[in-house]
């Protein structure tokens, strides 16, 4: 049973799509993260699943039930705001309180709920406190205090640690994490920081101008980026730009540091950058010679299928297969891969 | 730091300031002065001073009437146009965006007439219902003319207000009407109180449109005017200056709940 389900969905403004097609499933207990840049309509799909923007077309099933045209008060989910949106005229247990009393819940349960959802966070002894005696961190807690107690289907996350220092942002991704895999809810959560998406997510999403990217596991997106822009936007990485001298069938040579990729399928080398904006992707390249530093020249990089991008609507500069083209290769520095990494940045320094 | 205000730095600055302060408070004072004096006519300065034209106004059959009209009249009007007001704005800021600017131009329009104009055409437009001297014409006039006043400071306050706030009471489950009664309306009560103590001042201070529409139900400005025209004794002085001590006071309280807000206020 999948708690949240997305079949291409789509909103469009006038003639601008803001999100196109965009479909996937939550299971339940599982984080899921939409990753982008701003404006790639993360956003903008997150509050179609919470019901505040009318998709223009597709579905939203919450909890195996069709919920595309269910008012936003009569949905299961509840919403962490990027600023938090705590009601300045209640107190911190008036706020948490809020969701159960909307849904005629008795005093005597809504009390107790309430005060376990405080201890859940580490908020007891703040109850009478208002929003703005508390610091930011803590107005977070209370947010997502306030969204937890009504035991939601499913648990969105917009950019809850934009506004948060860099030490507590760490320090509340942590335990929102572990408070996220005790209760086991499906959460949705949207980021533009890639190290927060990797670090809190079962799967990401990565999306780029209201399509997605890719979606996989954190290491797989991190070290088989299937496209130039998740490539770059998945944190440092060696894009090296380089001309190709020769393609034949399965063969490319490379001009900078003279290496080819030998092995490779026709037809993903075709795809891969015959069309003309592309980016070739070698994952955890590596080098033949047993001693890089006497010879920075790396040959005969072994191919891989999942290695090869689709374009990604970039330019580049001279078209025609079989001539010079320049194109983009990733070394990924995941892992155990750092230290290659920094061995092959160092050696781009040399080539240049 | 008071050393760093550009009037204090600059003497021709301070000067105008000074004089435009001046020019701004003299009638006031003047007339307060005045409303103290002891003599049977007005005079400045006054020779003798006393309470007696203040022990005058509070005697039956002088003053009391049109001031209790007064006073009723705007204590009908302030919350009415309260409640109108509030409505209209919602409908400015929530409803379709096309309609926004033309529904705002309408009803701040009363702001920006001429109301001689405006009391022309409702003198005309009462003397055709049979309603002219009624109290329900001059409760309309002055609705009229003060619900400006609520539409501009509740929309200023619902463009403040952070929008997240009614989705997160939405999302919590909360229908529309609970979401605008537990989360907006809170949010705009320093704005309605502002608006009711405008709105309020207006009805009381209006005159030109009563002048129009009434011959016996007279309101305070009115016979204020009257007595100036008909009988010159220092009565007015006195009941203008009450009034003034009135308004004063009403603001006064508008300001220092305006200080409380902002002690109190909350992160947005």
């Amino acid at each position: 049973m999948s708690s949240i389900r997305l079949v291409a969905l789509t909103k469009r403004y006038g003639a601008l799509t803001v999100v196109d097609h965009v479909s996937f499933a939550g299971e339940r207990g599982e984080f899921v993260t939409l990753l982008g840049p701003s404006g790639c309509g993360k956003t903008t799909t997150l509050r179609m699943i919470a019901g505040f923007v009318v998709p223009t077309s597709g579905r939203i099933e919450i909890g195996d039930r069709d919920a595309t045209q269910v008012p936003p008060n009569r949905r299961d989910v509840a919403l962490v705001f990027q600023n938090y949106a705590l009601f300045p005229h209640m107190t911190v247990s008036a706020n948490v309180a809020f969701g159960l009393r909307m849904r005629g819940i008795g005093r005597d349960e809504r009390n107790m709920r309430v005060a376990q959802a405080l201890e859940m966070v580490k908020l007891r002894g703040f109850e009478d406190r208002f929003p703005k005696a508390l610091s930011g961190g803590q107005q977070q807690r209370v947010a997502l205090a306030r969204a937890l107690v009504i035991n939601p289907q499913l648990l969105l996350l917009d950019e809850p640690f934009g506004a948060l220092d860099k030490q507590l942002r760490d320090h509340m991704r942590d335990e929102l994490s572990v408070l996220q895999r005790r209760l086991g809810i499906a959460t949705v959560f949207v980021t533009h920081d890639q190290q927060e998406a990797l670090a809190l997510s079962d799967r990401v999403i990565v999306m780029n101008g209201g399509r997605i990217e890719q979606i996989g596991k954190p290491t797989d997106i991190y070290e088989r980026p299937r496209s130039r822009f998740v490539a770059e936007f998945l944190g440092r990485s060696n894009l090296i730009e380089m001309q190709v001298r020769e393609l034949r069938a399965d063969t490319m040579r490379l001009a900078r540091g003279g290496f080819s990729v030998r092995d490779a399928p026709a037809a993903a080398l075709r795809d891969g950058y015959r069309d003309d904006p592309a980016g070739v992707c070698f994952d955890h390249a590596r080098p033949r010679s047993r001693h890089p530093r006497r010879s920075h020249r790396f040959r005969d990089i072994p191919w891989r299928e999942h290695a090869v991008a689709r374009g990604d609507g970039g330019r580049s500069g001279v078209g025609g297969a079989g001539r010079t083209k320049r194109d983009a290769i990733r070394f990924t520095d995941a892992g155990r891969g750092g230290r290659r990494a920094s061995r092959s940045r160092r050696r781009v320094d040399r080539w240049r | 730091m008071q050393d760093d205000y550009l009037v204090a730095r600059n003497p021709l600055l301070l000067a105008a300031t000074c004089a435009i302060g001046f020019f701004l408070s003299a009638p006031l004072l003047i007339l307060v002065i005045e409303s103290f004096t002891a003599e049977n006519h007005l005079g400045f300065p006054p020779a003798a001073f006393g309470l007696r034209w203040y022990r005058h106004i509070i005697q039956p059959g002088s003053w009391l009437e049109t001031a209790g009209r007064s006073v009723l009249v705007a204590a009908i009007v302030a919350p009415l146009a309260v409640a109108t007001g509030t409505m209209a704005a919602l409908a400015i800021e929530r409803g379709p965006a096309r309609w926004r600017s033309t529904l705002y131009t309408l009803l701040i329009s009363p702001m920006i007439l001429p109301h001689v104009v405006l009391a022309l055409g409702f003198f005309r437009l009462v003397l055709m219902l049979n309603a002219d001297d009624s109290y329900a014409a001059i409760c309309v006039a002055h609705l009229i003319i003060s619900v400006p006043y609520i539409v501009i400071t509740v929309s200023a306050s619902l463009q403040s207000l952070d929008r997240s706030l009614e989705e997160a009471a939405l999302n919590l489950g909360a229908s529309e009407w609970r979401a605008f009664l537990h989360v907006i309306l809170p949010a705009l009560i320093p704005g309605l109180v502002a608006g009711a103590v405008f709105a309020f001042i207006e009805s009381f201070d209006e005159f030109i449109i009563t002048f129009f529409i009434t011959t016996f139900r007279l309101t305070l400005p009115i016979q204020i005017f009257n007595s100036l025209a008909y009988q010159l004794d220092p009565s007015v002085a006195a009941v203008s200056s009450a009034a003034l001590a009135m308004t004063m006071l009403l603001t006064v309280c508008l300001l220092l709940r305006g200080q409380l807000v902002a002690a109190g206020r909350i992160v947005r």
